[in-house]
Formats: structure tokens, sequence, C-alpha cells
């Protein structure tokens, strides 16, 4: 009997600790490359960005500004990127290494926009009667932009029975506010071919 | 003196005019279109609206032609309606439900209507009662097995009889 109430209580532990140990979680590199479903993942955000960054400060639309404009660094707002893929896909994880960049190059400064700017200006409004005279920040003193970032993301999906080919193509373009004028396209494609 | 008098006035009214033309004109950049402040109104009035979305992505998402995804789908759903077909069940006790039929059964995937009418209904709701339910609605009820105590109650007489003996 004693045997078999120690069999017993062995088989529960081992139960107990096999099923505990069955989630595991480890810290990975996020520059590794790990794939599981073929859909778009940090690896596919960090090549977009690697490249856009890459393009977008050593093309001439910055030296142009700069020859133009007395040897100033332009100003840069962000605008919409417009997901047109099949996938829901958030753009800001790629755009926040781009304007990252801007800010570490210090060759193109960046202004605040969309909810951001509005919390800023709520901010600043609340500064009309909390602030001290000498700290209160005045309206009507923002920088404005001269360039806007826009981007989209399409993608076309090609499959047959349990093989599939992706195609993503993000595209960034930078344009003059004042004129209109596109100055700088950048793009980054990325095909994936799946078997399931 | 009469007539010249309506002459000279129109004459300064004409200078004033085109002396505030000139003055508007000369606020104008070089080359900017004189008629931009139709579009500054327009914009000014949308420019809130449009610009708190900056910095965002917009999901204007496509669903792509997928087999595996499709199939997985099909059968989410199909276990979503059997789902709701046991919720029924509970609900209302057990009855014959015509697959496609029912009203209540129609509110997720078959809702699109697309089963709920012509071909399906004629072939499979002709024979069904139809009348108020006993729970306050109306349901569809097949006649032949409509509150029948007796065979209702048989499997379990006769479970309890194999059980007791």
């Amino acid at each position: 009997m004693k045997k078999l109430m120690f069999a017993v209580a062995l088989g529960a532990a081992v139960s107990v600790i096999g099923t505990s140990c069955s989630h595991k979680v480890t810290r990975i590199d996020p520059s590794e490359q790990v794939d599981l479903s073929g859909r778009w993942n940090n690896t596919d955000s960090r090549l977009v960005a690697d490249e856009m960054i890459e393009t977008i400060l050593r093309e001439k639309w910055l030296t142009e500004h700069q020859q133009a404009n007395n040897n100033q660094r332009p100003v840069v707002i962000v605008g919409f990127v417009t997901n047109k893929s099949h996938e829901h896909i958030e753009a800001e994880t790629f755009v926040k290494d781009v304007e990252q960049s801007f800010i570490k190059s210090g060759r193109v400064r960046l202004v605040q926009g969309g909810k951001k700017r509005e919390e800023l200006r709520a901010e600043k409004a609340d500064q009309q009667t909390n602030a001290s005279v000498s700290s209160m920040k005045k309206f009507g003193l923002e920088q404005g932009a001269d360039y806007i970032l826009q981007g989209s993301i399409n993608s076309i999906v090609d499959s047959q029975n349990r093989k599939k080919v992706v195609y993503y193509q993000v595209n960034l373009e930078l344009t003059n506010i004042q004129t209109n004028e596109v100055v700088w396209i950048g793009d980054k494609k990325i095909a994936k071919y799946i078997k399931n | 003196m009469k007539n010249i008098l309506p002459f000279f006035l129109s004459l300064i009214l004409l200078t004033c005019l085109a002396s505030s033309a000139k003055a508007q004109n000369s606020g104008l950049a070089k080359d900017q279109n004189p008629r931009f402040e139709e579009s500054r109104t327009k914009y000014m009035e949308t420019a809130d609206s449009i610009n708190q979305y900056h910095s965002t992505t917009i999901q204007d998402t496509y669903k792509a032609i997928d087999y595996l995804v499709d199939r997985a789908e099909a059968r989410e759903q199909r276990r979503a309606f059997r789902r709701e077909l046991r919720l029924e069940r509970a609900r209302n006790g057990w009855y014959d439900y015509n697959y496609y039929g029912d009203p209540y059964l129609n509110s997720g995937y078959f809702g699109n209507g697309y089963y709920n009418n012509g071909f399906y209904n004629n072939r499979y709701n002709n024979g069904f009662y139809y009348g108020p339910s006993r729970y306050g609605r109306g349901s569809y009820y097949p006649g032949r097995y409509y509150n029948n105590t007796f065979l209702n109650s048989l499997p379990l007489a006769l479970s309890l009889a194999w059980l007791l003996n």
C-alpha cells in the first residue's frame, strides 16, 4: 500500500513539474531573424528601416535644400502611412527608426505632429493660466515644417494549396510642403516564399 | 453742374476700389495665385480633422486569397455555428433545428440572407409548423415530433430500466 501511495505521489509530482516546464520564455536579440508564421514581423520592419535610413540621408534633396536656404537644415514632419496590404502592419516601428536617424545625424530637424502636437498645444494652453509668466511658453512660435514624410505599404499574395509567395512593397516619400514637389522616394521590397 | 457730380463721385469710388485691389495684390508672393484665399478658406476648416492622424498608420487592408487562411476561417465559422446551435438547444430544449431555417441561428455566419431564401427555405421549411413557442417567441417545429412527451421520455425510461435490472 505504501508503495502504491509513493508511486501515485511521484506521478503527481512529475506531472506538475512537467506541466510547469512546458511554458518557456527566452530573450532573443531583436536583430535575430526568427520567422514563425511567414507574416510581417520584426525582421521585415528592421529591413525597411535600415534601407530607408541608408537612402534618405544620402540622397541629394538634403544638400539641395541647404544650398537653397543658406545652409539651413530642413524641417520634417511625419504624415500618414497607409497600409494597403493584406495584413495589419504598424508603420511606426520603422518610421520611428527613420525619425531617430534624423535626430542622430543632426542634419534634419523634426517637428511633432498629430496627437502629440495636440497634446503639446494643450499643455501650452494650460501654461497660459497656470505657469509663471517667465516660464510660460507662447503660442504662435512653433517651427513650421519644410517637408512631410508620407508612406504606403502594399502587398501581393500568390497562393496555391500549401505554397504561398507574399510580396511587400514599402514606400516612403518626402514632399516639399510649399511646392508639393516630391524630393525623395524610398522603397523596400520584400518577397517571402512560404510552404506549409 | 448736376450732371458732373455723379461722374466725379463714381470716379472717386473707382479710384478707391483700384487702390484697395492694388494693396491686396501687393500682399501676394511672386507668382502666387491671386485666388489662393478660396483654397485657404476651404482647408483651414478641415486641417484639424486631417492633421490629428499625422504619424499614424491608416489601416486600409484587403483580404487576400489564401487557401489555408480560408480553410481555417471556414473551420472557425463551423465551430461558431455549432456553438451557437448548442446554446440555442440549451436555452430552448432540443428540437429538430432545420439547419439553415432557424431565424435565431441566422444571426451569425448564415445571417447574410444567402441561405435564408428561395431554395433552402422552400426545401427545408416545408412541413414545419410555425407557431408561438412555450418560451414566448416564434420557432419552427416539425409537426411530427411537436411536444410528444411519450416519445421524448422513452430513451430515458429505457436507460433507467436497463440500469435498475
